[in-house]
């Protein structure tokens, strides 16, 4: 069984409830895997969430640097991308190709308006050129609406996003576990939406979900260091799933979505 | 469904795992896969869980008589690995007594849970629970409260601990909403008061910094199932960088002496 976390970050985030707030860094976060028996993980910068996208994103490469090698390679940066309209990031086709150069074969969006989020809209006349842009080059994108944990996602908003991007793989990062009623005819409707695990935080939840959909639409992740990685782990491990879906869900999804990004666009460099 | 039973293999080989906050059924407001006593003895044992102290969700909403019947039927269902939480609803003050009798008269039976938030936020200090604190404090029953952000202020707990000092009074979800550090400040005199480790748990270091600040013997694992996962509670607490004693403590040992149980013996 190999772990891949799609769902981790370093930095100093500003902290909140219930104030228990701790600033990790690659090094720290790597130890954590090794603690807990995770193998990689997908990890963006706090300070792209919580300051500026440009600006995390840039610390983290430069962080990600400074590790060892064979440290450097269990990290997988993911970008945090906006669309293109205010210019804080390039145009979308340039900002897709400036990531994929730089060995970025993630990306996430905090779109939601409350402060915790990036306020801006998933239609297609605010995010449609980014979203395209991401969708050719078939990068998988984690989709963060930074819910209160009895929290609803925008559900208009993500159905419109599956349906205009079918070839974009599209992360559900947080959908709680209180939303299987609307979550459940999106899943059956949309081939391209993945649910994090510990974001779905259901009593037999990956059980239903598997035996519904197949194990290929839950992707493993915790949250860490927010949130507890021995608890997503635990979590998947003790899922009455067989071996073979368990191991799908621990990475086997991400780690197929990660190598095909990029794939086909020669323009890309590697 | 997986052909191994994983149960009691490291990280979950505690002696004695006692999940103090369950409930049970159908929940109104969303969807839970089987959440009967058969699907939550399952899971239980998926995770080497020995004992789940029970509230059904009718018992918390409607109907309090209809859910404890639910825990009765459960607790005959799977004797030894089912315990109860007896529910009253203070918005029905003339029963409330009565239920507790009725409850009580069940051996399952071992505490109270109550939930204000969906009891129409009642008041925890209110006239209709005075018979819940007084039947506690004669019996020495554990009362589990839930508590969240729009409910009763911290200092409500803390007035009806020091009012009844007999009691042990869980906090449920250990205050997550008010603050951790107003938490410890406010428990740390009151020894009547275990912290609820229920939701808490999915935190990163939340063990840890409650272990640290008020004791091992002061924290009891629960997870909410079906509410929520399991495991991704237990999970937090097993992985948790605390040493080994304590552990046992908070997953089995506190919790044995407040609802009657032995290691290695029958609930």
């Amino acid at each position: 069984m190999r772990y891949l976390d799609c769902n981790t970050f370093v930095g100093r985030p500003a902290g909140r409830m219930p104030y228990i707030t701790q600033a990790v860094t690659p090094a720290r976060l790597v130890a954590e895997l090794d603690r807990v028996g995770i193998h990689e993980a997908a990890v963006y910068h706090v300070l792209a969430r919580e300051h500026a996208p440009a600006a995390g994103n840039a610390l983290l490469g430069r962080e990600l640097a400074g590790l060892a090698e064979p440290e450097r390679r269990r990290l997988h940066p993911v970008g945090v991308v906006l669309p293109p309209h205010t210019g804080e990031l390039p145009e979308p086709e340039t900002l897709v190709r400036e990531l994929l150069a730089g060995g970025t074969r993630m990306a996430r969006i905090f779109p939601s308006a409350d402060m915790g989020g990036h306020r801006f809209s998933l239609a297609p006349w605010c995010s449609g050129e980014l979203l395209t842009a991401l969708e050719r080059a078939r990068m998988p994108l984690a989709v963060d609406f930074t819910l209160f944990r009895r929290g609803e996602p925008p559900w208009r908003e993500v159905y419109d996003l599956a349906e205009s991007h079918p070839d974009l793989p599209v992360i559900l990062m947080d959908i709680q576990g209180r939303n299987n009623r609307t979550l459940y005819p999106l899943l059956k409707r949309f081939p391209n939406l993945y649910v994090q695990t510990a974001g779905f935080n259901v009593h037999h939840g990956l059980e239903d979900l598997c035996e519904r959909f197949g194990a290929h639409r839950a992707v493993f992740g915790s949250g860490y260091p927010v949130q507890s990685l021995g608890g997503a782990r635990l979590q998947l491990d003790r899922a009455d799933l067989p071996e073979a879906d368990r191991a799908l869900i621990a990475g086997g999804t991400l780690a197929g979505l990660l190598a095909r990004a990029g794939e086909g666009i020669a323009t890309y460099a590697h | 469904m997986r052909t191994d039973l994983p149960g009691k293999l490291a990280p979950t080989d505690a002696p004695l795992i006692v999940d103090a906050h369950c409930h049970l059924g159908a929940f109104r407001n969303f969807h839970i896969p089987d959440h009967d006593i058969d699907g939550m003895i399952r899971a239980m044992d998926l995770l080497g869980v020995d004992v789940a102290v029970v509230a059904a969700h009718a018992g918390i909403s409607a109907d309090y008589r209809y859910g404890n019947d639910q825990v009765m039927e459960a607790a005959t269902r799977h004797p030894g690995r089912v315990l109860g939480y007896c529910c009253v609803n203070p918005n029905y003050p003339a029963q409330v007594a009565a239920e507790l009798e009725r409850c009580f008269a069940h051996p399952a039976f071992r505490g109270v849970k109550l939930h204000p938030e969906l009891h129409g936020d009642y008041p925890l200090d209110g006239p209709a629970y005075a018979p819940v604190w007084e039947f506690a404090a004669e019996h020495r029953v554990p009362v589990l409260s839930h508590s969240y952000f729009a409910g009763d202020a911290l200092g409500v707990f803390t007035t009806i601990a020091d009012r009844y000092p007999q009691v042990p009074l869980l906090l449920g979800h250990a205050g997550l909403d008010y603050g951790l550090d107003r938490v410890v400040a406010a428990v740390a005199e009151r020894p009547n008061i275990h912290l609820d480790l229920t939701g808490p748990l999915s935190w990163e270091g939340v063990v840890e910094f409650l272990t640290r600040e008020v004791g091992a013997e002061r924290l009891v694992f629960g997870s909410d199932i079906p509410f929520m996962n399991a495991a991704l509670q237990l999970g937090g607490l097993v992985y948790a960088q605390v040493d080994d004693a304590a552990k046992r403590l908070i997953l089995g040992g506190n919790a044995a002496p407040l609802f009657g149980l032995k290691i290695g013996a029958p609930a």
